[in-house]
């Protein structure tokens, strides 16, 4: 049911996007009285956001008449929630990333999340080498720092590494 | 125009220079062949490299790259079946056929051949037509800029495949994103949610590696979930150039009409070799004497998508160069690279960075001409390369876009910016919401707003003036044009649609 109306529901998700964008709007007062004032293009943004997305809706409504259920065998159904599963790991494992890239420091979150996403990636069925990811992960991240670090002077965030003196 | 080609040939042809380049070419090729890495993506991660070099080594390693990895996509076209990127789409209908005869050499020696050659005709196009746009542009006051960038909007809006409505919010979001940070002109902070980091606005960069780099890792470990079918690398021997001077004469109609019809599209601002290389591979179909053998492996097709998507680069930076307006994805990264490096792109440029400007165009040429030689040299390393298993190497690009978004402003913010980006085009391909559009309405976007706005100061507030000078009538009327004709070309196609299914 949710893919036969998923372009109507992205439609009206974005319909009140837009509104709300809009009602925003109204708080932005320009500094120094000038018209069109800043609030001008987030207007029109938002009312053609609105136009859009309700073409959008109105266009999902339409071929929702036409939807034909897709047959999907067993098999191909495990393999999608498996999908799901790892698209969910990777953005939790990427979300842990960039946000602990600076505390943690470049070298110790890049370390654990190379790790990890390597066994995300590994394709169903295939023998996960975990030595070969450690040291991947642990050589790749060290010669990047060196190459970023020391060569191009691209100061990478040290992170915890601050407490052994680096 | 002879000395300034004269300063550029100066400039570019330093041993340290043409080092560089022949990494960035190298380089360009790798992640071009590789399905899953693109000749975007090798932009988006060397532009913190390209900064810290000085800015004719820096562009010209970006153009290195951009040329090797449109080129390198016809690798893995031709022996994996799977295009490197999506401007090689196109080159697996012929090229695997090809190869599966038995003939990959003739197909890779076609396919190397040709890129050479289209991208060589479009840096003459580049050289000449170029300068001529940028005098036009400079005639262009800000409702003029307005105006071009509305069509440029509408244009890819409508271009894209699929449904209009999508495309057109597509680039709206994007253009709406652009109002995230400080006001142009007045300085009022707009949705910035009292972040302070959101101040400054989402930075190009991070935007675009998070669009397509993150979003790649997304769908990998999606695909992930399928055991891996791993695609039998087609052995293969290339002797000489792989083909005959006859077949060679055969191919020269076709690779005119492909090569004009690559510099065409590249010239439109945000379609490029992902939509090239299909519509040379179709009129060569349409045009030849044997359309039905297309599709069983002969070279016809593997010469239309290849010279195309060639002639897009060179086609493809000629808006770039004088309006400021990137013509694909990739060119919109060489627009952050050389913004980044305090140069920006548009007509001023011809006049105050000439040398600039014209070492852009030898790096063209000396870049395509490398390409050559190394694809020819080192065809079977970079076959060896394709073995790389996709998980390592993902992981290893992604350390690499925190590293490039941390390497843009220095701070942690724009790393974290890749993310949300990603998640956002991870849920664009989710919807089906074309994602080129976007990345236009980005990039686009402030233009808009801050040339409207300043015109609009000129005259008081009016804004009649857009909508009657005469440039801007001609730029507006061609985007409503378009829109109207994307619209036609829908419904009649729904319509066939519908009558196919009853």
């Amino acid at each position: 049911m949710l893919k036969k109306y998923r372009d109507v529901i992205c439609g009206v998700v974005l319909m009140i996007v837009a509104v709300i964008l809009f009602i925003s709007t109204f708080s932005i007062r320009s500094l120094l009285g000038m018209n069109p004032g800043p609030e001008f293009m987030p207007q029109v943004a938002s009312v053609l956001l609105f136009i859009v997305s309700a073409g959008i809706a109105i266009e999902g409504y339409g071929h929702s008449k036409y939807y034909t259920e897709e047959e999907v065998d067993d098999e191909e159904k495990k393999y999608r929630s498996a999908g799901r599963r790892k698209v969910l790991y990777s953005v939790i494992l990427i979300g842990f990333y960039v946000f602990a890239f600076d505390f943690l420091g470049f070298v110790i979150s890049t370390i654990i999340y190379e790790f990890c996403q390597m066994i995300i990636l590994t394709p169903v069925g295939q023998k996960k080498n975990y030595l070969l990811f450690a040291a991947v992960s642990i050589i790749s991240t060290v010669f990047f720092y060196i190459v970023f670090n020391y060569v191009l002077y691209l100061m990478l965030p040290v992170g915890l590494l601050r407490f052994i003196g680096l | 125009m002879l000395d300034n080609l004269l300063i550029g040939f100066q400039n570019i042809l330093i041993p340290s220079t043409l080092l560089i380049m022949i990494g960035g070419v190298i380089l360009g090729i790798i992640f071009g062949a590789m399905p899953g890495l693109s000749a975007t993506m090798a932009v988006a991660l060397c532009l913190p490299l390209s900064y810290s070099l000085d800015i004719i080594p820096g562009v010209a390693l970006l153009i290195a790259l951009y040329i090797g990895g449109i080129s390198g996509g016809l690798i893995s076209a031709i022996l994996l079946k799977i295009p490197g990127t999506p401007s090689s789409v196109a080159t697996t209908f012929d090229g695997a056929p090809l190869a599966e005869k038995g003939e990959a050499g003739k197909a890779l020696g076609v396919g190397v051949f040709f890129s050479f050659l289209g991208t060589a005709f479009s840096f003459i196009a580049l050289v000449f037509i170029a300068p001529l746009l940028a005098d036009f542009a400079l005639m262009f006051g800000y409702f003029e800029y307005c105006a071009v960038a509305i069509f440029s909007l509408s244009l890819v809006a409508s271009l894209v495949e699929g449904s209009l409505w999508k495309g057109l919010a597509s680039a709206v979001i994007g253009f709406t994103l652009t109002m995230v940070g400080t006001a142009p002109i007045d300085g009022y902070p707009r949705f910035t949610f009292g972040i302070a980091a959101l101040g400054a606005g989402f930075d190009i960069l991070p935007a675009l590696i998070g669009f397509f780099a993150v979003t790649e890792i997304f769908e990998a470990a999606s695909s992930a979930a399928h055991p891996e079918v791993k695609g039998k690398i087609v052995d293969f021997k290339i002797k000489g150039l792989g083909f005959t001077g006859a077949e060679f004469k055969s191919q020269i109609p076709n690779m005119i009409r492909s090569t004009l019809i690559g510099i065409g599209i590249g010239i439109l601002p945000g379609i490029g070799g992902g939509t090239s290389n299909l519509l040379a591979y179709a009129t060569a179909k349409n045009q030849s004497k044997y359309p039905e053998k297309f599709g069983t492996g002969i070279i016809d097709g593997v010469v239309a998508s290849e010279t195309a998507n060639n002639a897009t680069i060179g086609g493809a930076l000629i808006p770039l160069l004088s309006l400021g307006i990137p013509g694909d994805t990739t060119t919109a990264m060489l627009l952050g690279g050389l913004t980044l490096q305090g140069v920006a792109p548009g007509p001023l440029l011809f006049a105050e960075h000439g040398d600039v400007v014209y070492s852009i165009f030898v790096a063209v040429l000396v870049a395509d001409i490398m390409m050559l030689i190394l694809e020819f040299v080192g065809m079977r390393l970079f076959v060896r390369v394709l073995q790389v298993p996709k998980n390592i190497l993902l992981s290893c690009v992604m350390a690499l876009c925190a590293i490039g978004a941390f390497g843009v402003n220095n701070r942690s913010f724009d790393v974290i910016t890749i993310f949300f980006f990603g998640l956002m085009g991870y849920a664009f391909n989710k919807v089906k919401i074309p994602t080129t559009p976007f990345i236009l309405g980005f990039v686009l976007g402030s233009m808009v707003e801050t040339n409207l706005r300043r015109g609009m100061m000129m005259t008081m507030g009016d804004v009649t003036p857009l909508f009657t000078k005469p440039i801007c009538v001609v730029f507006l009327l061609l985007a409503v044009f378009s829109i109207i004709r994307a619209t036609i070309v829908r419904v009649r196609q729904t319509k066939r649609e519908r009558a196919g299914m009853q």
